[in-house]
């Protein structure tokens, strides 16, 4: 007799969705989805309003990321006005765009994944948490705690604001750093960056535990995206899009933003609120990829700082097809953690970043504009069109997280057809369906959040549709 | 270091949960002159354990529900030691009370005697205005935890 198990909420993830697996008649996976349940309709919800408002409402998308939306939606309303912003204020964009994916990594890998990390798989789910890395390993904790204050800092010291600042606009950035800021930001540098290095030390030796996880995490050739700097070097706010295949070969060095729609598709499947985009060229679901930190630093040739750099080389190391896992995902976000704190040091030691021309004025003189950056997890697009008042007309989002969906919903199957048999479901089993999610670190855009623990619902349903057992936690 | 630290939580957009970051503005604007560290936050956050750590007197202002609207609940929370069962199950990001405390004391050894004060809501739908009864009690509010600070600070507490 067939079966369908559900787990919702997934738990530790930035928002709401819920799996479901179908066994077969001899208690085999035969099927496994992610869904995502929440729809926000930020799109629509645009329609109507001033261009120059996008930054600020984009922000509202989300609790976690704010930041990102701002960027790629100021980058948008940018190419709206048709002017290039000056180079300060380029500068303390980038700082911004720096100083979240600092903080967001921080979260994932420390408050949503360490417990895994660290306690084990199997451990018991009410020490499976951010407290129990605080009894088991108090430095850790205290490291991450720290990472995370660190990057909400530098977003609160430049823009006033830690969640949904408003600073980021249309032209530029609003007012520019003062010496005072910068000065406080780099005197905790050595500080956060001692902390990164040693959760690298912590973290690498820690991959030999996790063999089994490496090799059905999402463990399957995929493309990859991202933007890449000058000389192949990691980057987060400008620069080419590149997608690279599953062998390392180059698919499209620099796929040209404003024909995205020509080479990137958008599925919509009736089992989530999620689109599933995917490289047009190739088709879907075939045109497969994955973005985000594992994906940057599979497409880059260096980082652009000592210090990651030397990581980098140590990560190239390990074999290409192994770094097809997106276990190797937690691996990438240490990485570009320690790169940002160096690189937010690096804009800040050059006196440019104090000026204060940080702003260029002008009116709309494009009726469209795309702006892409890389958000903590992913490319992030946002495109707009406006009528002759200035009025949004239309707009399209293309979310980090989405670009991972298909991988994310393949990686879920793999992870379940190879911990869970012959109806045996154990928690350290749903445990890890829900960790291979937990890698992609998606953020399913979460400006509310789950109070307290959340629940996980699993139901074995048979093909009759009743429910033959049921776990809670 | 900073002898006081106040924390007024909740979503400004959600009716009466606004109450804590406003009586926390309404204080930042009294006490502006005084050596008192005020936050308004949508949420406690795991990363707030190290400011309390840093105070000797913690207030925090939250909305709650489950009494009559209005009605103003002032509690002394127990020593994180006592509470620490309380911090198993925290999940990520969002936080309670005790939890934080707990975090504080676990995290980097501090106890600072913590004041929870919560304001029962009528309402907590989307929209910017407070209920009657909330912004009845507001003032007196604000006037009592001023008070509590200065003592504090004067060294009368």
């Amino acid at each position: 007799m067939s079966q369908t198990i559900v787990i919702d909420p997934i738990t530790r993830i930035e928002g709401h969705a819920k799996i479901t697996i179908r066994l077969n008649d001899v208690g085999e996976v035969a099927e496994a989805h992610m869904h995502v349940t929440q729809f926000r309709g930020f799109e629509k919800l645009s329609e109507g309003r001033p261009f120059r408002e996008m930054p600020s409402l984009m922000a509202r998308i989300c609790g976690i990321c704010p930041v990102s939306h701002l960027i790629a939606s100021a980058k948008a309303c940018d190419a709206i006005l048709a002017v290039r912003i000056p180079e300060p204020a380029v500068k303390l964009r980038k700082v911004l765009n720096l100083a979240q994916i600092v903080q967001s990594h921080a979260l994932s890998f420390f408050y949503l994944s360490s417990p895994d990390l660290l306690l084990g798989m199997d451990a018991d789910p009410v020490k499976r948490n951010l407290f129990g890395v605080l009894e088991a390993d108090p430095e850790l904790a205290r490291g991450g705690v720290r990472l995370r204050q660190f990057g909400q800092q530098v977003i609160e010291l430049l823009s006033g604001k830690r969640i949904h600042p408003t600073w980021v606009i249309a032209g530029g950035v609003n007012h520019p750093i003062t010496p005072e800021a910068r000065d406080t930001i780099l005197a905790q540098i050595p500080e956060v960056k001692r902390i990164a290095q040693r959760s690298l030390e912590w973290f690498k030796p820690l991959l030999g535990n996790y063999r089994e996880e490496i090799q059905t995490f999402a463990n399957f050739p995929t493309m990859f995206m991202g933007l890449v700097g000058p000389d192949d070097t990691l980057e987060f706010y400008d620069g080419k899009l590149r997608l690279i295949g599953a062998e390392g070969q180059t698919v499209n060095d620099d796929i040209p933003v404003e024909r995205y729609g020509e080479y990137i598709g958008e599925s919509v499947e009736d089992w989530s609120y999620l689109k599933s985009p995917y490289y047009r060229p190739i088709g879907y679901p075939s045109g497969v990829y994955r973005v985000g930190p594992l994906a940057r630093l599979n497409i880059v040739a260096r980082c652009g700082t000592p210090l990651a750099d030397k990581e980098l080389a140590e990560y190239k190391q390990i074999d290409a097809s192994e770094r097809m896992s997106s276990f190797y995902f937690h691996y990438a976000r240490l990485i570009e953690l320690l790169h940002c704190i160096e690189k937010i040091e690096q804009i800040l030691d050059d006196p440019d970043c104090l000026s204060k021309h940080v702003f260029a004025s002008a009116s709309a003189n494009s009726s469209e504009g795309i702006g892409v950056s890389e958000a903590p997890r992913g490319t992030l697009l946002h495109h707009y069109r406006i009528d002759e008042n200035g009025l949004i007309v239309w707009a399209n989002l293309i979310i980090a997280t989405g670009h991972n969906n298909l991988a994310m919903d393949r990686g879920v199957f793999q992870v379940a057809q190879h911990f869970i048999k012959e109806n045996q479901i154990t928690e350290g089993a749903l445990n890890r369906v829900e960790a291979v999610i937990r890698t992609f670190d998606p953020c399913l855009s979460c400006s509310t959040h789950a109070v307290g623990q959340m629940p996980l619902h699993v139901q074995l349903i048979d093909s009759q549709g009743e429910v033959v057992d049921e776990i809670a936690r | 270091m900073f002898p006081v630290l106040i924390i007024g939580y909740g979503n400004v957009l959600r009716g009466d949960d606004a109450v804590g970051p406003l009586a926390a503005r309404c204080l930042a604007a009294r006490l502006a002159d005084q050596p008192v560290r005020i936050i308004e936050a949508h949420q406690l956050l795991p990363e707030m354990a190290w400011l309390l750590s840093q105070a000797q007197l913690v207030v925090l202002i939250d909305a709650a529900i489950g009494a009559a609207a209005g009605a103003v609940r002032w509690q002394r929370l127990e020593r994180a030691e006592e509470q620490r069962s309380i911090a198993l199950g925290v999940v990520g990001h969002n936080l309670t009370c005790q939890q934080l405390l707990a975090g504080c004391q676990a995290l980097y050894g501090a106890s600072p005697e913590v004041l929870l004060i919560a304001v029962a809501g009528k309402t907590f739908e989307v929209g910017e205005e407070l209920s009657e009864a909330v912004q009845e009690v507001l003032p007196s509010l604000v006037d009592q935890v001023e008070r509590i600070v200065r003592q504090h600070l004067s060294g009368v507490h």
